[in-house]
């Protein structure tokens, strides 16, 4: 059982994690932005064109989107479509959150390995101009797997305790 | 008896590129030779990959067919960047004479090893010219000092532009119309029939008959579709691919012919620099260069020995 | 199991409706069902990673999106929006419906640096909404659709987040399309203030205090710096300074530079949680991109394209007719679905099509475009309503009552739009992009 202390503690690493995962994604998306400045500014103040800063925006914006999505923004932040989730009674809505928190975590659960087979099949693999491994610029996606599964995994639990209707 | 085939055959060119318009050639003479054994379904502007992710395809077998870039394979194989360098190749029959030599066997042999796919064919992309937004007096690489030339954002494609001596600036394709309108660029290379298709033309007013590069590219198939043929399947599909790039070489050689006079009515000044000054710069650039060092022995040698039979 | 991958388009579609209404979020709801279709048809289910990936890295137009949320969303925190107002209120004030004219006159010029609707009925469009509504000066729901209404002018004026993504999925340019736009935004703006300028006369909508001409020029100096962004944004794109991407990125620069120095609005902690909302926004917008990579492969691999194509051949529609029906179905759709999903899994099924009959697709992408925008006001599913009703507490209700009038002006447009393709394709061909 946990006592109300150990959960306000639970709560606080909670919070630390979270605070850190916005800054983790923040310095992802300042490196893209800064690279896009300093390629404007070689290219046109300095004339001197550079190589390097295409392929390290896409690396970070990727590494953005990612990562955002998976730990950063919460499940019902994401676009969905609420003309019909909006207008059924709490009840219904509770089935509904379970059925598809089920549907996330079955089919990322069958995605997961075949995502790893594709990223061994990329350990061969460089990027064009930084030469960087390419299964390392895309493991993020796997990252993504599986922090939206664990996500929606503790939605679940949530809608199955006695406080669901603030998870709904 | 046999189930059929399934090929799919992708590009990411558009349906008005004459290599596009190549597969139909593929599909009809695969077709009318072994009836009924393939089921080949083209598919075309990279709306099912593009180009790069459409190798890994190949690889992973959900795809069977495409056009690989001997950029592509230089990427994988770097000893073979050679292939990539400037003034290497002088005309689409040495392509062939190279992939049907004893180096171009054991290229092929390391490209089937190491990339998983079988080289049939190398069509014709066409001679790469540079094309400039205003006119220059451009006779040696010395001329090129300083022009912002577009190249594509790759490593093997930017040392070629810095190899002709001008100052090479990387930038997505569909922004090089507006790059040149208004001078974010100086200048960009391609092959005639690309000018006339992308339109450039409208916005340059010099074409610099450099013949830096000449293009090709290869039809190639997976070897997991490879391997399941028998050796007349085999050679009926490599039929195909002959036929399919002999059309293609002669409707690109054709164009630019035309193209020429096309370009003068436009308004273009076309010149001629001092090509043999650019083939020297160009040549030493790249054996100067570290990635020189690959290289197999003599294999340059090789080809240019070809060029003369 | 031949039941399965002969079926498995069909069940793959059932998927998606079924999972979307239950609450998934749209992106991922792409994803999944798709995973479901590579299993079914006995496809490698790696290409749900593998599409993805590649569709989001080669993608260099798709980064101008997050750029731009980035610069409005700096706009908005750094109240360089308040000054904004304080302009457009001197310059328009004193016509019959005054607060109404700032309204529209605010979005036209916000348009000029958001992309998005949303974050101009957020921005801008909540304050001068608190503003109408203050001591009853106009009814509640005209505010609130007036509001909603000229934020439809937001991505149609540019920098807009719809016709980049319209520009991906229609190889057409980004430059192109944007100065597309400028026309009919600015038609738009014009139409909505006549309207107004006779509602206020019939309904007796109260004029504001004038502001003496010879505060203007100074209203004028301190909005200067934020009018001067439109400017450099769009320069920038067309005399060659930088690419329709990078002027993204030196667009949000621009609006940092102006909100730390020049306003001298904005501290250290304001711009972190402006990046870690920008992210976040970004993550939002990016993922359902991603899902239509992989959903659209699954209908490329099927060749729903074509077969749409072959029935709309075999119906032997002519240019005109082609576009009634599909503005018909677009402006049904906008009622129920969201803007992405039309866009991402929709709209490629049509490009083909369009190609053939001649149509010219970046008149295609104006008309597409603010059609969905459109989309953004009718009922049930007009989100720009909802977003009013949560940031100014006005009823749906009221707005939707109001909301009629405004329509119809809209569809009036779109009409002309559809019809006009000189007019829109003017400006682009002017500058010689076309
Ligand atoms: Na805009
Ligand atoms: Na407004």
């Amino acid at each position: 059982m946990t006592t109300p202390i150990r959960r306000r503690g639970l709560t606080r690493i909670g919070k630390l994690l979270s605070k850190l995962a916005d800054s983790i994604g923040a310095l992802f998306f300042l490196a893209a932005f800064s690279g896009f400045i300093i390629q404007v500014f070689y290219r046109y103040v300095l004339n001197d064109p550079i190589r390097w800063s295409e392929e390290l925006i896409m690396i970070a914006f990727i590494w953005v989107v990612f990562w955002a999505a998976a730990f950063m923004v919460p499940i019902k932040r994401h676009v969905t479509l609420e003309v019909v989730y909006d207008i059924v009674p709490p009840k219904t809505k509770r089935i509904f959150a379970i059925f598809s928190m089920l549907v996330i975590i079955v089919s990322f659960v069958i995605l997961m390995p075949a995502t790893l087979d594709y990223l061994d099949f990329l350990t061969r693999k460089k990027s064009p101009v930084l030469r960087v491994p390419m299964h390392l610029i895309y493991s993020c996606y796997m990252l993504f797997l599986v922090g939206f599964t664990v996500k929606s995994g503790i939605r679940l639990c949530k809608l199955f305790g006695s406080d669901w209707r603030s998870h709904i | 008896a046999n189930e059929t085939i399934e090929l799919k055959f992708t590009t990411a060119s558009v349906p008005s590129d004459i290599h596009t318009k190549a597969m139909k050639v593929f599909k009809n003479s695969l077709n009318t030779s072994v009836p009924g054994r393939f089921d080949v379904q083209l598919y075309d502007s990279g709306a099912l990959f593009k180009s790069g992710p459409d190798l890994d395809a190949m690889q992973r077998g959900n795809v069977e067919m495409g056009y690989v870039s001997y950029q592509l394979i230089a990427d994988a194989i770097p000893k073979y960047g050679a292939l990539t360098s400037g003034y290497l190749f002088k005309s689409p029959t040495h392509y062939r004479a190279f992939l049907n030599s004893k180096v171009g066997q054991a290229f092929k042999k390391d490209v089937s090893e190491e990339m998983d796919v079988q080289i049939l064919d190398a069509c014709y992309l066409g001679t790469r010219e540079l094309n400039l937004r205003t006119t220059r007096d451009i006779k040696t690489p010395d001329d090129l000092k300083g022009v912002k030339l577009r190249m594509p954002g790759s490593d093997a494609w930017l040392f070629l532009g810095d190899a002709l001596g001008a100052s090479a600036t990387p930038m997505p394709f569909g922004e090089v119309y507006l790059g040149l309108q208004t001078g974010a660029i100086d200048a960009q290379d391609n092959p005639l029939p690309t000018i006339e298709a992308a339109k450039f033309y409208e916005v340059t007013k010099q074409i610099v008959m450099t013949d830096h590069l000449v293009d090709a590219i290869n039809i190639v198939v997976n070897n997991e579709t490879w391997d399941k043929l028998s050796s007349g399947e085999k050679k009926a599909m490599q039929k195909a691919a002959v036929t399919a790039c002999d059309w293609n070489n002669e409707k690109r050689q054709s164009e630019e012919a035309r193209l020429i006079s096309v370009f003068k009515d436009a308004g273009l000044t076309i010149t001629t620099p001092n090509v043999e000054a650019f083939r020297k710069h160009v040549q030493s650039y790249y054996l100067n260069s570290d990635r020189s060092k690959d290289w197999p022995k003599g294999l340059i040698e090789e080809i240019n020995k070809l060029a003369q039979e | 199991m031949d039941f399965f991958s002969e079926y498995a388009l069909l069940i793959m579609f059932v998927i998606l409706i079924a999972i979307t209404i239950t609450g998934v979020p749209l992106g991922i709801a792409m994803i999944v069902s798709s995973i479901f279709y590579l299993l079914m048809s006995g496809n490698d289910v790696g290409l749900a990673a593998e599409n993805v990936l590649n569709g989001a890295f080669g993608n260099f137009v798709a980064l101008a999106v997050p750029l731009f949320i980035f610069a409005a969303n700096i706009m908005n925190a750094g109240k360089v929006t308040d000054r904004l107002l304080t302009f457009s209120l001197a310059l328009v004030g004193r016509i019959p419906g005054g607060l109404a004219q700032v309204n529209i006159i605010t979005s036209l010029i916000f348009s000029g640096m958001s992309g998005s609707a949303i974050s101009d009925a957020a921005g801008v469009g909540k304050i001068i909404t608190d503003m109408m509504t203050k001591d009853g000066r106009y009814p509640r729901g005209f505010a609130g659709a007036l509001t909603a209404t000229s934020a439809v002018v937001g991505p149609v004026f540019p920098p807009s987040i719809p016709m980049v993504f319209y520009a991906l999925i229609s190889s057409t340019s980004v430059g192109a399309l944007f100065l597309a736009g400028v026309v009919p935004a600015l038609m738009v703006c014009l139409v909505l203030g006549v309207a107004v300028f006779i509602m206020a006369k019939v309904r007796g909508f109260p004029v504001e205090d004038a502001i003496p001409w010879r505060a203007l020029p100074i209203a004028f100096i301190r909005a200067f710096p934020a009018l001067l962004m439109p400017v450099i944004l769009l320069g920038g794109i067309y005399s060659g300074v930088f690419t329709p991407t990078e002027a993204a990125a030196v667009s949000a620069f621009y609006a940092l530079l102006l909100a730390v120095f020049a306003y001298r609005v904005m501290g250290l902690k304001d711009f972190w949680n402006v990046v870690i909302d920008t992210v976040k926004t970004t993550a939002v917008v990016t993922l359902v991109l991603c899902g239509a990579f992989i959903f659209n492969y699954v209908i490329t691999v099927e060749q729903l394209p074509q077969n749409v194509f072959e029935l709309f051949s075999s119906w032997n529609l002519s240019q005109t007719e082609f576009l009634i029906l599909l503005n018909i179905l677009y402006l049904v759709m906008g009622c129920f679905l969201d803007v992405s999903t039309i866009m991402l899994v929709v709209t490629p099924l049509f490009i083909p099509t369009a190609m053939l009959l001649g149509i010219d697709l970046n008149h295609l992408g104006i008309v597409l475009v603010f059609n969905m925008m459109i989309g953004l006001l009718t009922p049930p599913y007009g989100i720009l309503l909802y977003i009013i009703k949560a940031l100014n507490g006005i009823p749906v209700g009221e707005m939707i009552r109001e909301i009629w009038v405004f329509l119809g002006i809209l569809i009036t447009l779109l009409v002309i739009f559809t019809f006009s393709p000189d007019l829109v394709l003017w400006l682009p061909r002017l500058a010689g992009m076309l």
